[in-house]
Formats: structure tokens, C-alpha cells, sequence
């Protein structure tokens, strides 16, 4: 790939220094043994890493990917089902199988890719959202997947004698590589290429790019993100089940994506951790209100501050905008 | 002006449903040659320029670039060939500034990396007259501005063939001048083949080797300007009117 | 084995009817202002929570006969959906469609946490009308006969609307060329702003409809913003006729799945059927085709 020597060189920019000292705090949250805040940041970065994921496809090709979580779903039942495999307990460690998750994620995102990402706008938006309830209705079904009920990993996983910290450090890493995928493609020539098809992506093609190859590249790169999340989560939980698929989650996604900055390189991040936060003060109290007033935030980016926290950030004030991309 | 044509058509037809657009042409661009391509509303120019690129595929005949046929590929890959056009209605990426349109021009062109990619860009940017605007929105350009701009993201890409679709319309008569004077510059300077589909009588003939001029969608005659000029056919369909 | 598939057939266009008023709504909306909008099902929902209501209400103004909330529930959906309108729809037709999208995305959580807010998750019906008319064995809900009657009615009188009316016309007008409406004198502001109101008037009288013939909860929101979408897929944008018809095809494929093969089915093969469309026949059965 064309470029990555000059990627790699842009290390000591301002943006991926402010995300490599967000995640060396991450690194050193496990060293306090505090299950409390582990569990907390574990979930945190998973929202983030599916952000990243959500946010590639949206913010760099402008596809609207509502049924987004199914590619999460099938990582999880990936995991699950390669461990559950064996039929007793594994001696590997299980977190070896993240990856596969993720290949499985991102063949399905080609897979559906091409035919999907014809249809413009709404279509593709409901689309998604109908392959994702089609995927869960399947998996529903799936008896030996454990069907409604779900598929339990303990019989799998009895030998692991910490589940905790691999999930810890794989989201982590997984949260730092998303973030320099998506930092390496804006700068690089395949994100002035997915900025051109934005624009105009008939004239994108007559001048040589493959609007098409990089659309469904794109999709399928930020589905892999997605699986190797899921296959962590789904062994972190010792537990898969059709709730893995469900539209709920994309919801919390379109409002972390938004919050932050929909296309930036540290929306994701930022939005995350603040969306987060502040869900875990509102949802204790008020069950159903935090969702509202996310709604409502919604409402007032979209009317207001299209370009979330960071993208304001960036308009009002020049000066940063070298520091947050 | 020697050699295998550059461009061929042979028996190109392109139906849109009853209407014939384009019927049995055949025409020939050689290496270095600026060829213009004339003929009244409707005679089917812009949909030949379709056809070469890639956006419309021939109902029938071929398409040769080089040597190789390109009828049928994909529109990117008629691009990577070295075929880049411009638009009757400019259509500069938005959202990205001039230097930033150009340079797309560049990095899916003929140039290697990001950093050649860049340069090229400048030079090319500077070429059309555009330094000075590099970081402004495209979408702030004046008419002429963009259209410069257009070719200048055409031109970054070192294409071997460049398509102009009217890209002087819309310009004031001094603005055409200095256009007119840059196509003739990126024949001579550049080396570029040209095709150029123009509405603007007194410059398309000024600066084309060969005319070519269409009716209702047929060739009717192919040769030197002042040739092209006195043919009893072409006064009859088409220049009764003058720029 | 005949009184069965005589039984979907029917099970299927009786609620395929009520699909179908409520995609109705949405693609009036759709094929005028190209707003997708995606807090359909939760207006559906609203009318299916005040039929709820005024149905439950004990004392003097309660136990209202779901038919008599209509009074209630045309002009409640008129004046929700000028307020919506106004306020918010307003500012971003025009913009581009990822704007619009997310914004009735955003009014879509709102409201269904509202909901869900207000009156919990359980699943609810309006216990009205019970009882089935069983007629050569296939037994038929008097709920649903009910609404397919009101179906009926209401789309007679949706075309009447469309056809007599100057504003029903106005509308056509803008939906075929809106610049050549505005060149003619037709406001047309007016006109969205109308269509916007009618259309939340439909979705909301199918939900006073789907809370007697079916059980409802605010899970159902996004369940019929799919459904009603679908619905105009197959039927095509801005055809009210297509999407009466999508209707009672969606609502086939839901009995003939449910009835067949398995009720945990049906999500799967109503998507199938919007997948199918949209790789085949994305203009619907009588949209046009572009280019």
C-alpha cells in the first residue's frame, strides 16, 4: 500500500499524539485492579472501536450504515461459535480468535457491499437495517447457535483463567489501530480518492478512481474493526445471543458519532468518552431520559453543529485546527 | 501528426431508446493533434465524449486508445489509459480547495506518490494560472476560475488524450482569448493530444488542426478548418449562425 | 390444506390494508419532498397510544369507542405534523439527504423513548370488538374487518382529497415539478407543509387501527418505520396506489410466512422482499424508472 512509510511518519502530529495519551491512560486503567473502572473503560472502548467502524463508512464514503451492529453480532457468534467448536474446552486462548471474527465481518461487508452500495441515501440506510434484522431473525432461529436464547462459552472456556485483561488490551489495541486506519486513510491518497467520490463520484470514476473497489473496500476495512470487536466482547461476556444484532446499539453509535464529529479522526474517541460518561450518571436515575436527551442531542447537531464537537471546534477556531483532525 | 491515431472510432452507434444519438461514426485523433468537434445542438458531441469515457457503452463499433480497445471497460480503467475530460457544466469537487482538487487530478494519475502527486499539482495549478487561489473552496471560483480549474485537474493527471466539453461557454470574449491561448499552450508546451467540443465558432477555428463536424448525430465532414468552413453541407446544417 | 391457505390469504390483506394506510403516509411525504422519514413508526405509535388512552381512561371522559378517538386522533396527527413541519422539517429540505435522514433519526429516538418513558415497555391493546365472523371456515376478526372497512374509507377519501380538492391537486402538482408549481402561483411551502400534516394524519389513524387489530409496544417503532418503507419500495414513491397495493403484499408475505413456515420468520422474508426490489426493481411496481 501505497503511502504508509509517510503515514507512519506523521506519528508526531499533534492529533495521533492527543490519541496515544488518551490511550496510554487507557493502558494503565487495568493496573489499578479496579474491576469497577475496568469493566467501565472495557465497555467504553468497545463503543469506541464500533464508533471508529461506523464512522469510517460514514464520515469517509457518506453511506448511512444503520444496520451497522450486525457486523459486531457476527464476530460475536464467530468467537462463539469457533470455541464452542470443539464441543469441551479449549487450551488456546480464545482471544487468538478475534481476528477470525473480524475476516468473517469484513467478507460479508464485501459481500453485501457491492450490491448495497448501488442504492443511494435512504435506500442503503434501510437496507442495512434489513440485513441486520434478517441476520438476527437467522440467528434467532439457529438452535445449535442456542437459538433465542443464546449461546453460553463456560464449557469453552474453563481453562481461561482470566478473561478480563486479554479483552482489556485487545479493545485497546484494536481502539488505537481503528483510530490510525482512519487517520491514514484521511491522509493518504485512498481518502482524497473517498473525498472525490463524496463530491462527485461520476467524476471521481472518469478521473481514474474506483469509485466502486474503494466504497466497498471502505465498508468492508470498518466491518473488520467491528468483528475482531465482537468476537472480544462475546468471549469477554462468556456469553452470545441474538441481542449481539440488536438496532438499539447503532442508535447509541449515530450519537457518538455525531457528538464527536462524524468523519474527524478523534470524534470517535472524544464522543465517546464523554457520551459514555454521561450515560452512565443519567442511566441510573432515569432509565429511558438519557435516551431522550440523546435524541434531542441528535436534533441540535443536526440543526446546529453538523460538525459534532470537534468539527465546531475546528470552524470557530483555527488555530486547533492542526491538533484535532 | 504521424503514426497510429491515438483516438479511433470505428462505426460507433449509440441508441438512447428510439432516438439514434450517435449513427456509424468514424473519426481518428492523431498524437499532438488538436482536433475540434463541431455541429449544432443535440448532433450528439457530448455523447461521444460519453462513450470514450466510459459512461455509455457503444451499441455498436469500437473505441481504440492506443492500440488498445477501451469500449466497454469500466470508467476508471478508460481513465488509467490516459483519457481525462472536462465538463460542459463544470463540476469542481465542492468541498475541497482548488490545490486539493487539483492534486486528486495528480494522485490518480501519472505521477508516483504523494509528494510527486503534489508537485505536479502546483505546477499544473500554476500552469492554468490558479496559484494565488490554491487553498480557496473551489466552489468560491468565478465561472472562468473553474473552468481553469477543471482543466487543471484534468491536465495533473499527465493524460495522453484530454477531452474539453465546451470549456469556453459562458466566458467573456477576453477570457476566451486567453483560454484559447492556453489549449493551443498544452498542445505545443505539454505535448497533449486534444479533442475539443466548442460552440465558439471564431476559436475553435483558430486553434484546431482538423475539424470534425457532426449532424443529427453522423459525421459530415472532417478536414482543415478553412475547408470545413466553405463545405456546402456544413453552411446548409449548421453555420448559419457565427460567434 | 384449502382452508388454510383461504385463511392467510385473508389474515393477509386484512392487515395488509393497515400496512398499507400507514405506508401511505410515508410515501405522500417521500415522493414530495424526498424526506425519508424515520420517525414514521413512531407516529403510528401515537396513534396508537391516544386510542390507548382515551380508551383506558376510567371516568367521565373515558372508555372512548376507539371509532369515535378518530375525532381526536385526524386533527391531533394534522396539528403534529404542522408543528413538526414548521419547527424543524422546514430548515432542512433542500439539504442534503444524510441531513434529513438524521434528523428524523434523531426525532425517531425522542419520541419512542418518550414512549418508552411514559408508559413502559409492556406490550398493549385496545381490547374493543372482540370476536371473529366465521364465514365458510375461515374465521375473520371483526377488529380487522373493522379496519379494513376504515382502509377503505379513508383512502376513498385520500383520493377524493387528491383528485377534487385544489389542495389535493397542489400537491400532485409540487410532487411532479415543484418549480413549475411554484411558477404557476402555488404556494408551495404550503403545499409540504400540508402533505407533511396529512401524511402524519395517516400514520396516526393506522395506529389508532393497529391498536384493536394487533398488541403494540414502542419496540413496534422501528418494526413499522421498516414495514412502511418496504411498502413504498414495492409500491413506488409518491403512489398512493402502490403503496395501498405494497401493502397487501407485505401483508401476504407476513400471513403465507407466518402460517407456513414460522411465525419468527416473517422479519426475515419481509426483508428478502425489500432486498429483492431494491436489486431488481428499486422504482417500485409504479414508480418510474430512472434512467
Amino acid at each position: 500500500m501505497m503511502g504508509i512509510r509517510r503515514v507512519a511518519a506523521l506519528w508526531r502530529r499533534p492529533t495521533p499524539l492527543l490519541a496515544l495519551a488518551v490511550c496510554g491512560l487507557l493502558a494503565l486503567v487495568p493496573l489499578s485492579d479496579n474491576a469497577e473502572w475496568i469493566t467501565f473503560c472495557i465497555t467504553m472502548m468497545n463503543l469506541i472501536v464500533l464508533t471508529y467502524s461506523l464512522n469510517m463508512v460514514v464520515g469517509l464514503t457518506g453511506y448511512l450504515s444503520f444496520g451497522h451492529v450486525v457486523f459486531w453480532g457476527l464476530g460475536a457468534y464467530t468467537a462463539g461459535a469457533v470455541v464452542m467448536a470443539g464441543g469441551g474446552p479449549i487450551s488456546y486462548n480464545p482471544y487468538w480468535v478475534a481476528p477470525l471474527g473480524g475476516i468473517v465481518s469484513l467478507v460479508f461487508a464485501g459481500i453485501i457491499g457491492y450490491p448495497t452500495m448501488r442504492l443511494r441515501g435512504a435506500y442503503f440506510a434501510i437496507a442495512t437495517v434489513s440485513i441486520n434484522i434478517a441476520v438476527q431473525t437467522l440467528f434467532f432461529n439457529l438452535e445449535p447457535l442456542g437459538g433465542a436464547e443464546g449461546l453460553p462459552l463456560n464449557r469453552a472456556l474453563l481453562n481461561l483463567a482470566d478473561r478480563v485483561t486479554p479483552a482489556y488490551y485487545v479493545l485497546l489495541g484494536l481502539l488505537f489501530l481503528a483510530f490510525w486506519t482512519h487517520y491514514g486513510i484521511l491522509k493518504s491518497k485512498i481518502g482524497y480518492g473517498l473525498r472525490a467520490i463524496l463530491n462527485d463520484e461520476d467524476v471521481a470514476d472518469t478521473m481514474g478512481v474506483n469509485a466502486t473497489g474503494y466504497k466497498v473496500a471502505t465498508f468492508a476495512v470498518a466491518a473488520f474493526f467491528a468483528g475482531v470487536a465482537g468476537s472480544a466482547w462475546g468471549i469477554f461476556q462468556n456469553f452470545v445471543d441474538p441481542e449481539n444484532f440488536r438496532l438499539g446499539i447503532s442508535v447509541d453509535l449515530f450519537v457518538i458519532m455525531m457528538l464527536g464529529g462524524a468523519g474527524t479522526a478523534l470524534g470517535p474517541l472524544v464522543g465517546g468518552v464523554i457520551y459514555y460518561v454521561i450515560r452512565d450518571l443519567l442511566i441510573l436515575r432515569f432509565p429511558y431520559l438519557h435516551l431522550m436527551i440523546f435524541g434531542v442531542v441528535i436534533l441540535v447537531i443536526v440543526l446546529a453543529f453538523p460538525g459534532g464537537l470537534i468539527g465546531t471546534l475546528r470552524q470557530r477556531h483555527r488555530g486547533l485546527r492542526a491538533v484535532l483532525e | 501528426m504521424t503514426g497510429p491515431p491515438l483516438l479511433e472510432l470505428s462505426a460507433v452507434t449509440k441508441r438512447f431508446g428510439g432516438l439514434t444519438a450517435v449513427k456509424d461514426l468514424s473519426m481518428s485523433v492523431h498524437r499532438g493533434e488538436i482536433v475540434g468537434l463541431i455541429g449544432p445542438n443535440g448532433a450528439g458531441k457530448t455523447t461521444i465524449f460519453n462513450v470514450i469515457t466510459g459512461v455509455y457503452r457503444p451499441d455498436s463499433g469500437t473505441v481504440t486508445v492506443a492500440g488498445e480497445r477501451v469500449d466497454g471497460l469500466a470508467r476508471y480503467r478508460i481513465a488509467r489509459r490516459g483519457v481525462r475530460r472536462t465538463y460542459q457544466i463544470v463540476r469542481p469537487f465542492a468541498d475541497m480547495s482548488v490545490l486539493e482538487n487539483v492534486l486528486v487530478g495528480a494522485l490518480f494519475g501519472e505521477a508516483q506518490g504523494q509528494e510527486e502527486a503534489e508537485h505536479k499539482a502546483r505546477e499544473v495549478a500554476a500552469f492554468m494560472g490558479l496559484t494565488g487561489r490554491e487553498d480557496e473552496p473551489a466552489a468560491t471560483l468565478n465561472l472562468g476560475e473553474k473552468k481553469r480549474l477543471e482543466i487543471a485537474r484534468a491536465l495533473a493527471a499527465d493524460p495522453q488524450l484530454l477531452l474539453l466539453d465546451e470549456a469556453l461557454s459562458g466566458l467573456t470574449p477576453r477570457e476566451i482569448d486567453v483560454a484559447s491561448d492556453t489549449i493551443s499552450r498544452i498542445r505545443t508546451e505539454l505535448g497533449k493530444t486534444i479533442v475539443i467540443v466548442e460552440h465558439v465558432m471564431r476559436a475553435i477555428m483558430a486553434i484546431s488542426d482538423r475539424i470534425v463536424v457532426l449532424h443529427h448525430g453522423e459525421k459530415i465532414a472532417d478536414g482543415a478548418p478553412q475547408d470545413v468552413r466553405r463545405d456546402r453541407q456544413v453552411i446548409e446544417a449548421y453555420l448559419g449562425e457565427s460567434a | 390444506m384449502d382452508l388454510l391457505l383461504v385463511q392467510a390469504v385473508a389474515n393477509g390483506l386484512l392487515i395488509g390494508a393497515v400496512y398499507g394506510l400507514a405506508a401511505l403516509g410515508l410515501t405522500l411525504i417521500w415522493g414530495i419532498m424526498d424526506v425519508v422519514n424515520l420517525a414514521h413508526g413512531e407516529f403510528v405509535l401515537f396513534g396508537a397510544y391516544l386510542t390507548f388512552v382515551l380508551f383506558s381512561q376510567r371516568g367521565a371522559f373515558g372508555g372512548i369507542n376507539p371509532l369515535l378517538s378518530l375525532l381526536l386522533v385526524v386533527p391531533a396527527g394534522l396539528v403534529l405534523g404542522i408543528i413538526l413541519y414548521r419547527l424543524l422539517l422546514q430548515r432542512v429540505v433542500g439539504r442534503p439527504a444524510l441531513t434529513t435522514l438524521l434528523l428524523t433519526f434523531g426525532l425517531s429516538i425522542l419520541f419512542n423513548n418518550s414512549l418508552l418513558n411514559w408508559f413502559g415497555p409492556d406490550v398493549r391493546i385496545v381490547r374493543w370488538a372482540q370476536g371473529s365472523l366465521v364465514m365458510g371456515g375461515v374465521a375473520l376478526p371483526w377488529t380487522r374487518l373493522i379496519a379494513f372497512g376504515l382502509v377503505v374509507l379513508s383512502s376513498l377519501c385520500l383520493f377524493a382529497f387528491l383528485q377534487r380538492t385544489y389542495g389535493g391537486k397542489a400537491i400532485r402538482a409540487v410532487m411532479q415539478d415543484s418549480e413549475a408549481a411554484a411558477a404557476l402561483g402555488i404556494d408551495t411551502q404550503r403545499v409540504l407543509t400540508t402533505a407533511f400534516a396529512v401524511g402524519t394524519m395517516l400514520a396516526m389513524v393506522a395506529g389508532m387501527l393497529v391498536s384493536v387489530a394487533l398488541s403494540f409496544s414502542p419496540a413496534n417503532g422501528v418494526q413499522f418505520s421498516v414495514t412502511s418503507f418496504v411498502i413504498c419500495v414495492v409500491g413506488g414513491l409518491g403512489r398512493p396506489l402502490g403503496a395501498m397495493l405494497g401493502g397487501l403484499i407485505v401483508g401476504l408475505v407476513e400471513s403465507f410466512t407466518g402460517i407456513f413456515i414460522s411465525q419468527a420468520y416473517t422479519p426475515a422474508m419481509v426483508s428478502l422482499l425489500l432486498i429483492a426490489f431494491l436489486l431488481v426493481r428499486p422504482a417500485g411496481l409504479f414508480g418510474k424508472v430512472v434512467r
